[in-house]
């Protein structure tokens, strides 16, 4: 009687569960789809933020670069002999990491977030390894930076300041909002 | 009839300089199975799922028991199964030493020599760290590098660790220099790619070449393993003085092909490091023991157009014969071999596309390269060895590439490299995924032989028939130690033209040329003036030195 009555007990379960699933597993699959759906939509607010940070975050590593070289040209134009030409080749180097969207340390952050693979030569103007320098405008500051250190002891304030404002120039272009 | 005659001749004439200018051309032939050269250089699997197996190894022409015969040295890797869940080895293949037996054969005494390692090696680079007379060699690898000291007695002792230089990140290029000119040998090493054992034996084709073939990632999207400098303690022992020299590589570049040399002839050695898929560095040294980098705005570390590419091997000469020192850097396919114009005082200026070398450089996938004298006619020509890195651009012939590829011999006419691969002998036509390449006359004929190792093959030794034609002057350098004076400048001045070399370890790509100067002399049989700036700075000097001989010079005698 016990054995025959948890039978029926057991079976009386198993009939309701299956009766009940097929609604749970709807209910389930209907919450699973908005809780994608959700949970997708804050991931994209997400990177669409982290874009924007990223976007923000290199603006300023340029401008520093870029302040950086600026203020290096301005002591050069004021120094004389060996002081001179360190601060033009300091400004050398601000003026080439701004044309790399940062220094090196920051470009070794930033070759683990590229696409995997080697670098190939492309004659195309492009600024996909960059966000905000393109390639024609770092070819200007690359050539920019080894005139400015080639410039030497006997550079006189005029040519110093002529390096100031064309690097003020490429760097509005660069970073003017498009 | 007449006009028909005419034309005869004329076709006979232009078919007869056509043959007279190809006969001209020394040949290269492969010579390394019939002188005992069968070391397979295992570099993992067939599908080359991880960079690993990509970058191959190197070789060195060593003269490593002083009896005047260049030997050889083979570093080896690993053979991997095909296991698409997880690679096994299959097996560990041995570094060789083969000893020049001197009549064109080889014997392999690694064993003997207590050099035969086992681990996956990557490169080799030659020089007397301890000032004994007898050339040690440094050993990169995946994994704790190795330092074999030359005992002199025809065996060699690992001491990396109790030297302090077993560095365990996965090593490619490197280089034994003075840094510091305090008569002593430091050493440069050039790290590629943070990787383990396990990523490799576990790795996907992730990357997509050219929009339609799976192939192995990277190196972008790994973290670059950081380069490293030793400075030689003078007492057997190095210091990890990576940081106190300023050759922090903080940049993390790929760092593959290693060249230290005195770019600027200031006095002191600068070092240059291909980088692949980042921008090349330019360390200039200071004179102080320490170093700025220097390549963004010197013009060395990026092409013309002010991009990266992917540098894999290096080597400098003076190829324009202005008395500055150019350099030639080898990058990826589709992408043109660099060769940056010295134009004095380290500023430097891609001079590729002027010279025509895009259209002989572009497809190939280019390894280790150098400066080399090939047909002894008083100036440097350039030759490189390629191989492509992924094996499955063989499933798509639309794509114009290979695995296998035939190296570029490029000779050097008026200061423009014209490319005569075709016409250099049939050992040039033979087709390898070549990587390492060293440069030396093992035959002792005067003429500059080729070794070059390739994916999963024994290596080719090409060997040069008729290069010597024309006159040639070779030179052993030893310094106050009796060691071969790396850093060592000779300037000779023979039939009104002067020429220039430089001793170094290291160069190419991973690999070692002989420690010795070569010099073809054209049709001069006296060189009218040699000088020898030695390392410390003094000088000696030689006049109406005769030709076709191998001259050892000692600094003070």
């Amino acid at each position: 009687m016990k054995t025959a009555l948890t039978t029926i007990g057991l079976a009386a379960v198993l009939v309701l569960a299956v009766a009940a699933a097929p609604r749970d597993h709807a209910e389930e699959m209907k919450r699973a789809k908005q809780n994608t759906a959700e949970t997708y939509e804050h991931l994209a607010t997400a990177l669409i933020e982290m874009r924007k940070t990223e976007n923000g975050l290199v603006k300023g590593i340029i401008m520093h670069n870029a302040g950086a070289a600026d203020m290096a040209l301005a002591q050069a134009a004021n120094a004389s002999g060996g002081d001179k030409k360190k601060a033009l080749e300091r400004a050398a180097e601000e003026i080439n990491n701004a044309a790399s969207e940062g220094d090196k340390p920051v470009q070794a952050v930033r070759q683990r977030l590229s696409k995997a693979g080697h670098t190939h030569h492309t004659d195309a103007e492009t600024k996909e390894d960059y966000l905000f320098i393109d390639s024609k405008e770092k070819k200007q500051l690359i050539d920019l930076a080894q005139r400015v250190s080639k410039m030497g002891e006997d550079a006189n304030a005029d040519e110093i300041n002529k390096a100031r404002d064309q690097l003020r120039e490429i760097m509005s272009n660069a970073l003017r909002d498009e | 009839m007449k006009k028909l005659l005419c034309s005869s001749v004329c076709i006979c004439v232009h078919l007869w300089f056509h043959f007279a200018a190809f006969a001209a051309t020394p040949q290269f032939v492969d010579v390394a199975k019939e002188a005992g050269l069968t070391t397979i250089q295992w570099c993992g699997g067939p599908e080359r799922n991880h960079l690993l197996e990509s970058a191959g190894q190197g070789c060195a022409f060593v003269d490593y028991d002083n009896d005047g015969k260049l030997d050889i040295v083979l570093v080896n890797g690993w053979r991997l199964d095909s296991d698409p869940d997880r690679r096994k080895i299959v097996e560990k293949g041995k570094l060789a030493l083969y000893h020049n037996l001197g009549n064109g054969t080889f014997e392999n005494v690694a064993d003997k020599a207590g050099i035969a390692d086992d681990g996956w090696g990557c490169g080799v680079c030659a020089g007397d760290y301890d000032n004994d007379g007898f050339v040690d060699l440094y050993v990169t690898r995946f994994g704790p590098n190795r330092l074999y000291r030359n005992r002199g007695n025809g065996t060699f002792e690992q001491v990396a660790e109790r030297a302090g230089v077993a560095h365990g990140s996965w090593s490619a290029g490197c280089s034994f220099f003075d840094a510091d000119k305090d008569g002593d040998l430091d050493l440069y090493v050039a790290c590629y790619v943070e990787a383990t054992m396990e990523e490799v034996l576990t790795a996907r084709r992730t990357t997509l070449w050219q929009d339609k073939l799976k192939v192995m990632a990277g190196p972008f999207g790994f973290r670059g393993a950081r380069d490293k400098f030793y400075r030689n303690n003078g007492d057997g022992t190095f210091t990890d003085a990576t940081k106190q020299a300023g050759l922090e590589d903080d940049g993390e570049g790929y760092g593959l092909g290693v060249l230290t040399s005195d770019l600027d002839r200031d006095g002191d050695i600068d070092i240059y490091v291909a980088n692949d898929s980042n921008p090349n560095y330019l360390w200039r040294n200071n004179g102080d023991g320490t170093f700025t980098e220097i390549g963004g705005w010197s013009g060395a570390g990026l092409n013309a157009d002010g991009k990266a590419q992917a540098g894999m091997g290096v080597d400098s000469a003076d190829f324009d014969g202005d008395a500055i020192a150019d350099i030639y850097v080898t990058n990826f396919a589709r992408d043109y071999d660099t060769l940056y114009r010295g134009t004095g005082e380290l500023y430097f200026e891609d001079i590729s596309l002027a010279l025509g070398l895009k259209p002989i450089t572009n497809m190939p996938l280019s390894w280790g390269c150098s400066f080399l004298d090939f047909d002894n006619d008083a100036d440097v020509d350039i030759f490189v060895a390629s191989g492509h890195i992924y094996p499955q651009v063989d499933q798509l012939p639309e794509l114009g590439e290979t695995y296998a590829q035939r190296g570029q011999l490029m000779e050097n006419r008026d200061g423009k490299p014209i490319e005569i691969t075709g016409a250099a002998g049939p050992g040039l036509q033979i087709k390898r995924s070549m990587r390492g390449l060293a440069v030396g006359d093992y035959d002792n004929d005067g003429d500059l032989d080729l070794l070059i190792t390739a994916i999963d093959s024994p290596p080719l030794l090409l060997r040069n028939d008729g290069g010597n034609a024309k006159h040639w002057l070779e030179l052993r350098l030893l310094d106050k130690h009796k060691r071969d004076a790396l850093g060592a400048f000779a300037k000779i001045t023979a039939g009104g033209k002067s020429q220039q070399r430089e001793l170094r370890s290291g160069s190419t790509y991973a690999s070692q040329s002989m420690l010795r100067l070569h010099f073809g002399l054209g049709d001069a049989a006296t060189i009218d003036k040699l000088e020898i700036t030695w390392p410390s700075g003094a000088k000696t000097a030689r006049e109406t030195v005769r030709s076709n001989q191998l001259l050892t010079l000692r600094e003070g005698e």
